[in-house]
């Protein structure tokens, strides 16, 4: 798909030289005159024409959304694809209509959908299409995640996209590097949606350790699942109190009842804090010193 | 439970180090105002030694002074992770330090055992010279008697406190590498063995601000009682050696006191 845009300009030993200029002129300008059309209600901030020829090496979509310029009219969205991405991506042999399923040449509509819906969910859920991804989709659909996105629920649930990326998404199999990079990436992944868990997430040798990049700390995922991702109340959910055992257990030697009465700590160590009499007593008498004394003396100062 | 632990853990963990850091605000006041100071630093009225010391306590003191500030950096920031992604570093160099501290406490252990154990022995006599030397410490005597090498409190530390809570780190540290084989036995009262190696994890922070504590009024004595021999100890300066020099006869009562650093 990313070959059929320039290829006509390519052909510069021809017999008949003028005939081809003059062909590839009037091709330029019926192209031009097409994409002013079908883009119409697009709109560049600065020059308009420039973006539909004379960029090398792009072609396809990218010949307009390969432009860091390009941004939906009236929301100034950046639609943007940088093709650096998606040449470094495990999708960088994979058409753009296998993820933009609804993508239709004979759409008008501002995302050119021949149906109307978000067409970016729709990309985002668009693995479940593939035949390599179908084990995942099993797994996937029964999670929380799953079920809200999958029956578009309004509250939506995290679909494929909204934690693996999507331009610029890579194999954790192929790419070692990356795995590791992406096991950093919780605050990125997960904290999007639940930055107070994120933030809560703050005991020693976890959170603390995690945010500090420690290789060895768990990621969210590692305890709370990615794909089979449940409710913490929920029985099935790894941390639930049948199951947190055997997921302690992935790091923890023979972590049975008394290392997981432990585990509250691991999201809990402010509240802990806040509980303690001590650090009771060191606010209280923190605060009354500032209200009292603290006030006193740079209002008297202040005199 | 364990969340409340480790804060109250934390807690201590500051109050031991305000103490350690206290001793010294008490020290100098104390020493200036007994005018102990001006006896030491002005007058250079300092202990007299009657031996050299062999290089060897001095090399091993220098290695594990060296380990041990190794060992508390890179261990408080596996629990506080100050700064981002020194993990790997800072692990690996407690791994090296912790087999380097080791080896200098087996080996002192058989020096003393060979060579200087006598130092360390308490005796009767010193314990019923604690109160005296104590006194002295908190500027309420003016000196306590001189019996040996070191005195009580220096004996029990030295030779009594260190040695086992070294011990007890470096049980605690090893059993964090390898609880199965450390902590297998702990595991049925703790409610598993990863539940004992929490326990020995606290144990070991603990153990660890108990040392600093102790290292920072070590620091303070050994500065403000006797500078010279600090100095010579790390080989900064010569040792003098007063051969004619008694124990029971001290030229001054501070010098008799002091001389015991
Ligand atoms: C003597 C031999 C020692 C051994 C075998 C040892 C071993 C260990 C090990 C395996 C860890 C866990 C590291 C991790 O989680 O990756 C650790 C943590 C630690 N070590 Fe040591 N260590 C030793 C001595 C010391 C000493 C002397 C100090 C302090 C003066 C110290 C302070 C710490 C601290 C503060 C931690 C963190 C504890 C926590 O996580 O709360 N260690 N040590």
């Amino acid at each position: 798909m990313r070959s059929m845009g320039t290829k006509s300009l390519q052909h510069h030993k021809s017999p008949q030289p003028k005939r081809i200029r003059s062909m590839v002129r009037t091709s330029l300008i019926v192209a031009i005159a097409i994409s002013i059309l079908a883009f119409g209600t697009y709109a560049y901030a600065e020059d308009l024409p420039s973006f539909t020829v004379g960029i090398p090496g792009r072609s396809g979509c990218l010949v307009c959304h390969g432009d860091p310029k390009i941004q939906q009219n009236k929301t100034k969205v950046s639609l943007y694809v940088s093709q650096e991405d998606i040449l470094q991506s495990a999708h960088k042999d994979v058409a753009c209509t296998k993820c933009h399923v609804d993508f239709s040449q004979a759409s008008t509509s501002q995302a050119h959908t021949a149906v109307a819906g978000d067409f970016k969910k729709t990309a985002s859920l668009a693995c479940k299409n593939c035949h390599q991804h179908s084990g995942m989709l099993k797994v996937y659909s029964k999670s929380i995640h799953g079920r809200l996105s999958l029956s578009g629920d309004p509250k939506g649930g995290a679909s494929c996209g909204d934690c693996h990326g999507s331009h610029n998404i890579k194999s954790f199999k192929k790419d070692k590097a990356y795995k590791a990079e992406f096991h950093l990436k919780g605050k990125e992944v997960c904290g999007k949606c639940h930055m107070k868990y994120y933030e809560s997430y703050d005991d020693y040798y976890h959170g603390r350790a995690y945010k500090a990049n420690a290789v060895d700390a768990p990621a969210c995922w590692d305890c709370h699942g990615a794909h089979d991702v449940a409710s913490a109340g929920n029985a099935v959910s790894m941390v639930s109190k049948e199951r947190l055992p055997k997921t302690c257990a992935k790091c923890h030697v023979d972590a049975s009842k008394g290392l997981v009465s432990f585990a509250p700590m691991i999201h809990g160590r402010a509240q802990a804090q806040d509980k303690n009499a001590l650090i009771k007593m060191k606010n209280k008498v923190m605060a009354w010193f500032n209200s009292n004394v603290v006030k006193n003396v740079t209002a008297w100062a202040g005199r | 439970m364990l969340a409340q632990v480790n804060i109250w853990v934390d807690i201590i963990a500051v109050i031991m180090v305000a103490i350690g850091l206290g001793f010294w605000v008490f020290q100098i006041v104390g020493n200036t105002v007994t005018g102990r100071f001006r006896k030491k630093f002005v007058e250079k009225q300092w202990p007299h030694h009657d031996e050299i010391v062999p290089i060897a306590p001095k090399i091993m003191h220098g290695v594990h002074v060296a380990s041990m500030i190794t060992l508390a950096v890179s261990g408080l920031y596996t629990r506080f992770p100050i700064f981002v992604g020194g993990r790997e570093i800072m692990k690996n160099v407690h791994f090296v330090a912790m087999y380097l501290v080791c080896i200098i406490l087996l080996m002192r252990i058989y020096y003393a055992f060979m060579m200087d154990g006598r130092n360390f022995i308490m005796t009767l006599k010193d314990i019923l010279n604690m109160p005296r030397v104590l006194m002295y410490y908190m500027f309420i005597g003016k000196s306590y008697p001189h019996l040996s090498k070191y005195n009580v409190m220096q004996k029990m530390t030295y030779g009594l406190i260190f040695p086992i809570f070294m011990v007890v780190q470096a049980y605690t540290g090893f059993s964090l590498m390898w609880p199965k084989i450390l902590l297998g036995w702990a595991g049925q009262f703790a409610g598993g063995v990863a539940a004992a190696a929490a326990w020995a994890r606290i144990v070991h922070f603990m153990v660890c601000m108990f040392l600093i504590m102790m290292t920072l009024i070590h620091m303070c004595l050994s500065f403000i009682e006797d500078y010279p021999a600090l100095l010579m100890f790390f080989g900064l300066a010569r040792q003098e050696v007063h051969e004619e020099h008694g124990h029971e006869e001290p030229a001054t009562p501070q010098v008799a006191a002091a001389k015991a650093h």
